[in-house]
């Protein structure tokens, strides 16, 4: 399968004119379901955020809507909570995605060997990421419970009884706790994405250095990874949106508590616009999320569209 | 020369211990969750590593009557069967029409399409649901629906890449035999890209079946209440009773660990190109 057909329209042949009306009113009527829902849904919605967040509002009738300019992103400017969010996603996007590459891409060499169960193990981790976030969320709050949860369970009968942590009631230790439950459902994908640039790299090359007295270490730091490169880059980037998306596990785990230590841009947002309808102020903090993923996607897509390309 | 054969040993030995390291963390919570969801709840808390004394379904009952989680089960099969089948027909269409026809506008469309894959579903919850409060759609599975059937543009992606490789020759032909447009589509097309289809419905079943901030937004009734959002209300009420929790969480991710039991090579192939364009 090859889902990296990007751009290029195969109209390398044009067909004459009468046929060509023919296909398009086909085309247009083939279109027309999906963009009777995309258009409405998807794309006003966009318009209308950019619309809501320079606006007063609290969301009931369109009468009471009062223009106030940039107002919102004033207060954006100067509200502590605002900041501490983003700066949980930035903490979040930073450590996820050192820990996330780094595991990734050693279980992908790992595994690359291709040694008797070494792919039922790449079945195994790959498992966590076709469970919900809100079942990997309760599952982990009462695996970290306090008291009666087997971890701090575990802790005891090992002989560790001063090591109780309270795991998401600590305001110093709660983040950290979310991006290993984050790390724990995510980073099968991300070695999938490793090995499938691994099987990119023909094994003559490998053959080769070996032949030259190349040792692993070399093999690893000077041949695979400058070729994993892009794959690398993929991986960084798909890992730094997802961070920035985190909202269902934080709803689950903590509701953006202790204290507000898990706070996330998403969850600010969420809590604003509904919990407060602020709807104002909530689509401002949406406008911040929506710039830093579309830089981000951006980057992306640009990286991509100059060319290289990821098998799998 | 016993460094060497040393040497020779200690690879695998290293790679089976981080393997089976990575096992246990990964997969022991799920083995967890799913032996305590047949134990008591005193059980799962006096025992927690214990396999189950006598294994028993009572809490998978209790889970499912009492608490109503078979209720929050129905509802999600029912939404996520009929956004799959939508989204399904959606895409291959569009998908064809982008793969296969000449129309003006064709590549406007096209990028109009695709780049809704760049936007997170957050930034547009907040019109969203104002859009649906106005059509008094809160509180309806048409207001997920909707959202579901608008949030075709992977689905989209992924047809046009798979109709792109039927040979345009094999079309011409059907249409000179005298098959109708929508004859060549349906029954010359649409089976040589079938992958695409596995494709679409494994990479959907996972995002619809495990969907929450939709649900959280648009409704409110808990006789609507999809399986996440069951989910909450059983952490709200039920905290402290174990036993009939961990049966609901191990109903919840059966559906997909089984899935993905069977069809392991589609599921990671539809995931990761997910992932890669989502």
């Amino acid at each position: 399968m090859n889902l990296n057909v990007v751009s290029g329209t195969n109209t390398r042949r044009r067909p004459k004119r009468g046929l060509r009306t023919r296909h398009s009113w086909t085309a247009y009527l083939l279109l027309l379901p999906g963009m009777i829902f995309y258009a409405p849904f998807h794309i006003l919605p966009i318009l209308a955020v950019v619309y809501f967040s320079l606006l007063k509002w609290k969301g009931f009738s369109f009468a009471t809507m009062k223009w106030v300019g940039l107002e919102n992103y004033r207060n954006l400017l100067q509200d502590r909570f605002f900041w501490q969010a983003l700066k949980h996603n930035v903490q979040f996007v930073i450590i996820v995605v050192i820990v996330q590459t780094t595991l990734a891409l050693a279980l992908a060499l790992i595994l690359e060997q291709k040694f008797p169960l070494s792919s039922f193990f790449r079945g195994v981790y790959f498992m966590p990421t076709v469970l919900s976030l809100v079942v990997v969320g309760i599952l982990f709050t009462l695996i970290l419970s306090p008291a009666q949860g087997p971890l701090n369970t575990l802790l005891r009968i090992i002989g560790l009884d001063h090591i109780q942590p309270v795991w998401l009631g600590d305001p110093k230790l709660t983040l950290y706790v979310l991006m290993g439950v984050q790390i724990w459902k995510d980073f099968g994908l991300s070695m999938f994405l490793f090995i499938a640039g691994l099987e990119t790299i023909p094994t003559d090359l490998f053959d080769a250095a070996k032949v030259d007295g190349a040792s692993p270490w070399d093999i690893v730091g000077r041949i695979i990874l400058p070729l994993l490169r892009e794959t690398t880059t993929v991986v960084i980037i798909l890992i730094t949106i997802s961070c920035f998306k985190l909202f269902d596990l934080v709803i689950v785990m903590t509701e953006g508590g202790p204290f507000f230590a898990t706070e996330v841009l998403s969850v600010r947002m969420y809590h604003q616009a509904f919990k407060l309808n602020r709807m104002g102020y909530g689509s401002a903090i949406a406008i911040v999320l929506f710039s830093i993923t579309f830089v981000v996607s951006a980057v992306q897509f640009w990286l991509r569209s100059r060319g290289e390309k990821v098998e799998y | 020369m016993k460094s060497i054969k040393l040497r020779r040993v200690l690879p695998p030995l290293f790679y089976y211990s981080v393997c089976l390291v990575g096992l246990v963390i990964v997969a022991y919570p799920v083995v967890w969750m799913l032996l305590s969801s047949l134990k008591k709840t005193w059980e799962v808390l006096q025992h927690p590593f214990a396999l189950p004394l006598q294994p028993t379904l009572n809490n998978y009952v209790k889970a499912w009557q009492v608490a109503k989680f078979g209720r929050a089960f129905l509802n999600s099969t029912l939404v996520t069967s009929i956004a799959i089948l939508g989204i399904l027909l959606i895409s291959t269409m569009a998908g064809y029409a982008f793969a296969k026809l000449n129309f003006r506008g064709k590549n406007f469309l096209l990028y109009f399409w695709l780049a809704g894959m760049m936007v997170p579903p957050h930034v547009s919850l907040i019109p969203n649901f104002i859009i649906f409060d106005r059509l008094h759609l809160i509180n309806s599975y048409l207001s997920l629906l909707c959202i579901y059937f608008s949030s075709t543009s992977f689905g989209v992606f992924v047809m046009r890449s798979f109709f792109t490789t039927v040979p345009t020759e094999i079309l011409e032909a059907a249409r000179i035999d005298g098959c109708s447009e929508f004859g060549t589509f349906w029954r010359v097309a649409l089976p040589l890209a079938r992958g695409g289809l596995a494709v679409i419905a494994i990479f959907y079943f996972v995002f619809l079946w495990n969907d929450f901030m939709y649900p959280l937004t648009f409704l409110r009734d808990p006789a609507l209440n999809t399986i996440p959002l069951g989910l909450r209300s059983f952490q709200d009420i039920w905290s402290a009773d174990w036993g009939p929790m961990l049966a609901a969480l191990s109903m919840a991710s059966l559906p997909p660990i089984v899935f993905y039991f069977f069809f392991q090579k589609q599921f990671i192939r539809g995931m990761t190109a997910g992932a890669l364009k989502g």
